[in-house]
């Protein structure tokens, strides 16, 4: 059984208990009772459920940090700080500059499905790349795609969410290098409210575009400054790109 | 300021004390860096995520709400943030409940895995070897059920404050403290007994 998923273990503890309705009033007892011995009754059980968690305490904890050491603590609000002035120096970008339809609907709809489209020709260009033939929603032949920076429609969350989902993260560390295809990079962009904030700029929202950076492509320069984020490489697995196409089928993800 | 609660050194820097949120983060900085330590199973990991923490914290400072405590709405922000760290960092997920304990067939209950007494540490080297055996345990153990072990025990927090805390209901935190105690006894008499074979 694997423990990703919280729900599931929900769902198989409540199949399958693990204690006893004894041991389970009994680690109930001991939580109620502060874990304070003297506050237990003399139920052996409970005795034993509290000499178990104790050998918690042998837990290293941080072992160093006092009350009054400023180094982490400056290091906190140094970070806060240049965070605040990275999100400053998005906010001054004015919005003029900004092609002023790019955010309505029509515009977005065909970027999106544009983006749609390069994803689709990629992610069938890299699967066939690695020997599998792979059918496209219509049945016909992939077209070919220029290796290049390619922009997908992925927010940063999906990128995440599905490279950890799919990819165990030992296939990630024990991958052949031939088997590294890429990065994937997020940029941060603002994306105006639409609302001008007390100080007379307008205010904006962070959100991340994510590119496909093949391997061997130099890092443009505007790939390399603060913010932004090498998510992490694309493993090439038996005509498989990882992180997979978010529109695949669930069960073929598992595969 | 020193003596201010959380939630008025929050409002204060939300009304623009800035000094204040050196107070809080001062105030917790064992605590909350000792309970990040403990789930990541490194200082450096729980120093990073606690630094996020607390941006996290500058970030939504405005949209706490003064009548609540502020203290679980830290650790509801930090246990965020270390399951986001520990699955973008994790390496392995190796541990199972499918381990035999409880109701199992061959009808063992879960006290007889439960050691009768804590042994009391004697050379530096058992220490480090119990530390070990420890740290691997909880280590096996998935993020959610480890936090709530670790919260429940370090943080000494009742059934409902880590409902309050992980904003999860009262039941799941009850059934994911006893799948985690169960969890912990069993990998707890795996790793004591390949250590006893070991030695033998």
């Amino acid at each position: 059984m694997s423990y990703d998923d919280a729900g599931a273990n929900d769902a198989a503890a409540t199949a399958r208990p693990r204690l006893t309705a004894a041991d389970e009033a009994a680690v109930d007892a001991v939580l109620g009772a502060g874990f304070n011995p003297d506050a237990l009754s003399t139920d052996e059980r409970q005795r034993r459920v509290r000499a178990l968690l104790a050998q918690l305490d042998a837990l290293p904890d941080a072992d160093g940090p006092r009350l009054g050491d400023p180094s982490l603590v400056d290091a906190t609000l140094a970070h806060i700080e240049r965070t605040e002035r990275q999100r400053e120096a998005v906010g001054t970008e004015p919005v003029a500059t900004l092609p002023p339809d790019v955010l309505g609907s029509p515009w977005r709809r065909a970027l999106l499905g544009v983006a749609a489209a390069i994803l689709m020709v990629f992610g069938t260009i890299v699967a066939l790349k690695a020997g599998a033939p792979v059918a496209t929603p219509t049945g016909g032949t992939a077209p070919t795609l220029a290796a290049g920076i390619t922009k997908l429609p992925w927010s940063i969350d999906e990128v995440e969410s599905a490279k950890q989902a799919v990819v165990p993260e030992r296939d990630l560390e024990a991958a052949p290098s031939d088997m590294v295809v890429g990065s994937l990079v997020a940029i941060p962009v603002a994306i105006p409210i639409g609302r001008t904030g007390q100080d007379g700029r307008a205010e904006v929202a962070l959100d991340w575009d994510v590119y496909f950076v093949p391997r061997g492509t130099p890092m443009p320069s505007a790939f390399v400054q603060p913010g932004v984020r090498v998510v992490g490489p694309v493993v090439m697995r038996p005509a498989r790109l990882v992180p997979p196409l978010r529109d695949q089928p669930e069960a073929d993800r598992e595969g | 300021m020193n003596d201010w609660s959380d939630e008025a050194l929050l409002e204060a820097y939300v009304g623009g004390t800035r000094s204040a949120l050196r107070v809080l983060v001062t105030r917790y900085q064992d605590e909350l860096l000792n309970f990040l330590t403990r789930f990541l199973g490194s200082r450096a990991a729980g120093e990073d995520v606690f630094q996020e923490a607390f941006l996290q914290v500058h970030l939504s400072a405005h949209t706490f709400d003064p009548s609540r405590r502020f203290k679980p709405w830290l650790f509801t922000i930090a246990a965020n943030k270390a399951r986001d760290h520990h699955r973008k960092h994790a390496r392995r997920h190796t541990f199972s409940l499918d381990a035999e304990i409880g109701d199992d067939a061959d009808g063992r209950t879960f006290a007889d895995l439960m050691p009768g007494d804590v042994e009391a540490p004697g050379e530096p080297i058992e220490v480090e070897e119990q530390r070990r055996r420890v740290r691997s345990a909880v280590d096996e153990m998935p993020p959610h059920l480890r936090e709530i072990l670790l919260l429940a025990y370090f943080q000494r927090m009742s059934y409902q404050q880590i409902a309050d805390t992980l904003g999860i209901p009262l039941g799941t935190v009850k059934s994911r403290l006893h799948a985690a105690v169960g969890g912990f006894a069993a990998t707890w008499e795996r790793v004591h007994q390949s250590a006893q074979e070991t030695e033998r």
